[in-house]
């Protein structure tokens, strides 16, 4: 299964599941509009990963990113 | 539900309120200050606001304001969302207005979608309307209104536009009427419920949603207002809709919201093509750089040093402390105020060695002051660029080895000016775990832009290696502790998630507003503290203690430190008062008592040491008598047996001779 460490930049993405994050940090991504079914856009890599919702920018570490399954956007 | 004549004025109602709601970070405080004219204090991070703010619409009748922190979806997770909640089912309101960002619009409509099934008067500020346009974001406020059948208005907080237009329709407000259709097996369930609900400030659909959305917030409403028997048939009825849904109701409830508001989103809003990256748009992605993120920082970092360390701690402390307090005032009241005084004992308290005002205020005043009015200034320019969020991005893995995450950044960047304001800032921080590490980590290793000044000094007289091995020592120290205190610690290592909000240019007044409700709260927590400190020192003087004390502390200084015996009296001043240790070591520097080996000994253990007396009493009052005394038990030995550890290392390898 592909998650969001996966992605390269530049990518779009939409977000499947987040099994296995805690209530906290899934509480603060569903705070940016991170939910289930949104499409986002990579925008880098390193030294974190930044995405892009909507036009929020949001920086997240890798240990989180591991735990979001994703698709590849049509 | 009646329908209300949207032309004319409705009655502004006795006893009603207005409610200010909406996601964290979207400007519901700087809203609330235009609206009523009270300050809160405003920064990038969200949840800020903790717990409720009240104030009065003047323009409106002095009707009473609610300022609620934020809010992301219902149910209430966290003790701020559920404030929240609670005050849309307790607060007979006039009407709710929602703060919504215009740029992340399908994050505002789930909110407002959620908002208006609850049957309120609602009016939604789509606020900073201007980046919105800045990005290409073309968003029919009318359209909306028109759809949802609310008012939309757009605003800009910050620069106080459509503050005018908002205040008109809270004059019209009709209670909002919006139902969002659910699979039929939830409607069948929401319909069942309605009669075994109780009249209630919110719509009974609203809080049948709640219910079958397992909200804790009305349910206890609910097990006040009902019988244990309706209780009872509202359980079984959700408990039989759960076994007939293969999915979590939440999750179906919110998955048909989400719907509703996208295809709202596609009707109101279109976003032009790609514009390219603006040259903001691409500095941010520069500050972050793997690469040239570092010289970026280098810059900032610099410049702040330019600001604080030589314009505040040299020429203003310069002008305030040995200009204005030592050459004037101090000198007058001491000879014409403190005369008139008849008991030496009053005299010493407030104009004597140790005295309060002498001491204690001219401390605070003239020396610290000016350091923390250049600090403030210069955080809330970082705080209003949108620089800081990069700077944690950017150190996070640091960081992440002491079991901390680039949040940590800020309250150790703080601590750099001074470690009594920093430790108050910790509040920021997430967990209560993060709080104690970093408070453990500024009282050690943090040196204080007074003890910088200390080091600063000393370092005139010794070698760039020298540098070096205080520097090495002190990060040693600092990733050492902070990794075993990670790992004894309970609890688990917050991962970072942060926001990076477009780098923007400060805007002036709004960091002077900032710099000076900063600086009243400097005044009020931080400056008791240093009048208490010096008072501690009053009494220990007074009592002929202190000599006591340094003479106990001098073996300790000359026998494992291997520092002169003048050193512990420097210490101990040092402790009280920072400049005292710095005129201490200097002098002992000037007639040469003091080699490099122990110069570098000296400014490690000085930096490893709690700051001052005034960092101890606000490590205590954050986390309290247990923690702060544990942390303190802790570090002074601590410091001291680093010391004499390096002094014994450097004599064995023969380093700075």
């Amino acid at each position: 299964m592909l998650t969001l460490a996966d992605i390269k930049q530049d990518q779009s993405i939409r977000i499947v599941a987040m099994p296995e994050l805690s209530e906290s940090v899934r509480k603060h991504l569903h705070a940016y509009g991170l939910f289930t079914g949104r499409t986002i856009r990579v925008l880098s890599t390193r030294p974190e990963m930044t995405i892009q919702i909507e036009e929020t920018e949001l920086a997240l570490e890798y240990s989180v990113a591991r735990h979001i399954l994703v698709e590849v956007s049509r | 539900m009646s329908a209300v004549a949207v032309s004319s004025q409705l009655p502004v109602f006795p006893n009603r309120k207005i409610a200010l709601v909406g996601n964290p970070n979207v400007g519901k405080s700087v809203l609330f200050h235009r609206l009523t004219g009270h300050y809160v204090v405003v920064s990038n991070y969200p949840g800020t606001t903790v717990g409720l703010s009240h104030g009065n619409i003047k323009a409106l009748e002095n009707i009473p304001v609610i300022d609620t922190p934020g809010i992301v979806t219902f149910p209430a997770r966290s003790e701020d969302e559920a404030v929240t909640a609670q005050v849309l089912l307790d607060e007979n309101l006039q009407a709710v207005i929602q703060v919504g960002d215009a740029k992340n619009i399908r994050r505002t409509l789930h909110l407002t979608v959620q908002l208006a099934e609850m049957g309120v008067p609602l009016v939604l500020a789509l606020n900073m309307f201007d980046e919105a346009q800045s990005r290409g974001l073309q968003i029919e406020a009318g359209k909306l209104s028109r759809l949802l059948e609310i008012p939309v208005i757009k605003t800009i907080a910050t620069r106080g536009r459509g503050i005018s237009d908002l205040l008109l329709a809270l004059k019209y407000v009709p209670a909002s009427k919006l139902q969002v259709q659910y699979p039929p097996v939830i409607e069948d369930a929401l319909a069942k419920m309605q009669e075994y609900l109780p009249e209630s400030l919110i719509s009974k659909r609203a809080l049948s949603l709640f219910w079958l959305c397992h909200d804790s917030v009305s349910a206890v409403w609910l097990s006040s207002h009902l019988s244990a028997e309706q209780l009872n048939a509202l359980v079984d009825l959700r408990t039989n809709l759960e076994l007939n849904l293969s999915h979590p109701t939440e999750d179906i409830i919110q998955n048909t919201r989400e719907q509703f508001v996208d295809s709202l989103a596609h009707q109101i809003s279109q976003k032009d093509i790609n514009q390219g990256l603006s040259i903001s748009g691409r500095l941010g992605r520069l500050a972050t750089h793997p690469l040239w993120g570092l010289p970026i920082l280098a810059v900032v970092l610099l410049a702040m040093y330019w600001f604080v360390g030589v314009f505040g701690a040299g020429t203003l402390v310069g002008w305030i402390e040995k200009d204005l307090f030592s050459g004037i005032i101090n000198p007058w009241l001491t000879s014409q105020v403190g005369e008139l005084i008849p008991w030496p004992f009053f005299r010493d308290l407030f104009f004597g060695q140790y005295g309060l005002w002498t001491m204690g205020m001219t401390y605070a005043l003239a020396l610290l002051f000016p350091i923390v009015v250049t600090f403030f200034i210069s955080f809330g320019i970082l705080e209003d660029s949108g620089y800081l969020p990069r700077l944690s991005v950017l150190s996070n893995r640091v960081f992440s080895w002491m079991g901390l995450n680039g949040q940590a950044v800020l309250p150790m960047v703080l601590g750099l000016g001074c470690v009594t304001m920093a430790t108050m800032t910790t509040r920021i921080m997430n967990s209560k775990r993060d709080r104690i590490l970093v408070t453990l980590l500024l009282a050690l290793a943090v040196p204080c832009s007074a003890q910088l000044g200390v080091v600063m000094g000393l370092l005139a007289g010794i070698s760039f290696v020298g540098t070096l091995v205080w520097l090495g020592v002190v990060l040693l120290v600092m990733f050492l502790i902070g990794w075993l205190a990670a790992q004894v610690m309970p609890g688990e290592r917050q991962p970072l998630v942060v926001e990076l909000p477009p780098l923007r240019m400060p805007v002036v007044s709004n960091v002077l507003i900032k710099t000076a409700a900063r600086l009243e709260w400097y005044v009020k927590e931080a400056l008791p503290l240093f009048i208490i400190g010096t008072f501690f020192l009053f009494v220990l003087d007074q009592v002929h203690i202190l000599p006591k004390i340094i003479q106990a502390l001098e073996p300790m200084v000359v026998n494992w430190l291997g520092l002169p015996s003048e050193a512990a009296t420097a210490f101990l001043l040092g402790l009280m008062r920072r400049d005292f240790a710095a005129t201490g070591l200097f002098v002992m520097r000037s007639d040469g008592i003091l080699n490099p080996l122990q110069m570098v000994v000296a400014i490690t253990t000085i930096t490893l040491f709690v700051p001052c007396i005034a960092s101890m009493f606000m490590m205590v009052k954050e986390r309290g008598w247990k923690q702060g005394l544990a942390m303190i038990v802790f570090i002074f030995p601590f410091s001291v047996l680093v010391g004499g550890l390096l002094q014994r290392f450097l004599t064995y390898t023969g380093w700075l001779g």
